[in-house]
């Protein structure tokens, strides 16, 4: 993907990457609580197995987060840990929207005049 | 549209927030510090109280340490138990720079531990508060000035009015009803995290 061209719309300079909903749901989440395991997330964000497993093989590959995989006596436990990369990257996109929010904000017309 | 995405992830924050329970159990554990104080205070004695003193001075310091020992052990089995971590920066980090800065202080800058002989509340209230600022949790920075502020107000004007040792326990009196508000914050806040969605 080519860099957008400074000064141009913040909405240009999101990165699909995190910017997907799902994803960006993940990276908050293991913001907030440093690693989390599967079926934690799984519960907390209501995804089925494959969903999650993909999107989460998908932020490992982009050096976001940090998968672990072990045991916890013979019962398979998998962790999620988000990276310094991944939280650079969450505070970027909250950055982004933060910008974007503002100039809505700023264009959005006034409440409609009352009616006499 | 981007506002109510942003306002999904900050209640998605918040419910992860409540299921490491990191707002009540600070509160909790602090507040029963504050009230164990409260009722050993008179015990361990004023700074004039012979050998006794040692106890006085060394009170916030050491339970503190163990009250962070205490909130990690915690965060810990509740990580292995319902899969959410212990938070960024964890309190094994946050233990580890409270013993760094105990060496600090104990080194370079020992009259920093009068503050728990002297203005006691202001010692539990700026570690709740540094915990708070630390996690980026305001509702912890929010209570720890608020305690912080008005306990050192209190001392400060007792130290001021020099009143009599008679009236001690009217301090200790004060400092029950400040650990009791920690324990009653930490108790509402942990009957909100359980019922967070």
């Amino acid at each position: 993907m080519t860099a957008p061209e400074p000064g141009s719309h913040p909405a240009l300079e999101l990165d699909d990457a995190v910017h997907q909903k799902t994803r960006l749901a993940l990276l908050t989440v293991l913001d907030e609580a440093g690693r989390a395991d599967f079926p934690y997330l799984k519960r907390v964000l209501g995804l089925t197995d494959g969903n999650l497993g993909r999107h989460l093989d998908f932020l490992a590959q982009q050096g976001l987060i940090e998968l672990t995989k072990g045991y916890e006596g013979r019962r398979p436990r998998t962790w999620a840990a988000i990276l310094p990369k991944g939280r650079e990257a969450l505070a970027a996109e909250m950055k982004l929207l933060a910008a974007l929010l503002a100039r809505f904000n700023d264009r959005a017309p006034g409440p409609p005049p009352e009616a006499p | 549209m981007e506002t109510d995405l942003t306002h999904e992830l900050e209640q998605l924050r918040a419910r992860v927030r409540a299921d490491r329970r990191a707002t009540s159990d600070p509160l909790l554990v602090f507040g029963a510090l504050v009230l164990g104080f409260a009722v050993a205070g008179p015990f361990l004695g004023g700074l004039g109280a012979g050998g006794r003193h040692l106890g006085l001075l060394m009170f916030w310091p050491v339970l503190t340490f163990f009250a962070l020992l205490g909130l990690w052990l915690g965060s810990r089995r509740r990580a292995a138990r319902d899969g959410v971590g212990e938070g960024s920066p964890s309190y094994r980090t946050v233990t580890a720079g409270y013993v760094v800065a105990q060496v600090v202080i104990v080194v370079v800058l020992i009259p920093v531990l009068f503050v728990g002989v002297f203005l006691p509340l202001v010692w539990p209230a700026a570690v709740l508060a540094a915990i708070g600022a630390w996690q980026r949790n305001r509702t912890l920075v929010l209570l720890g000035v608020v305690i912080g502020v008005a306990g050192g107000l209190e001392s400060l004007l007792v130290l001021r009015l020099s009143l009599p040792p008679t009236w001690a326990w009217l301090q200790s009196v004060v400092y029950a009803l400040a650990g009791v508000a920690l324990l009653t914050a930490g108790l509402v806040t942990r009957r909100r995290e359980r019922s967070s969605p």
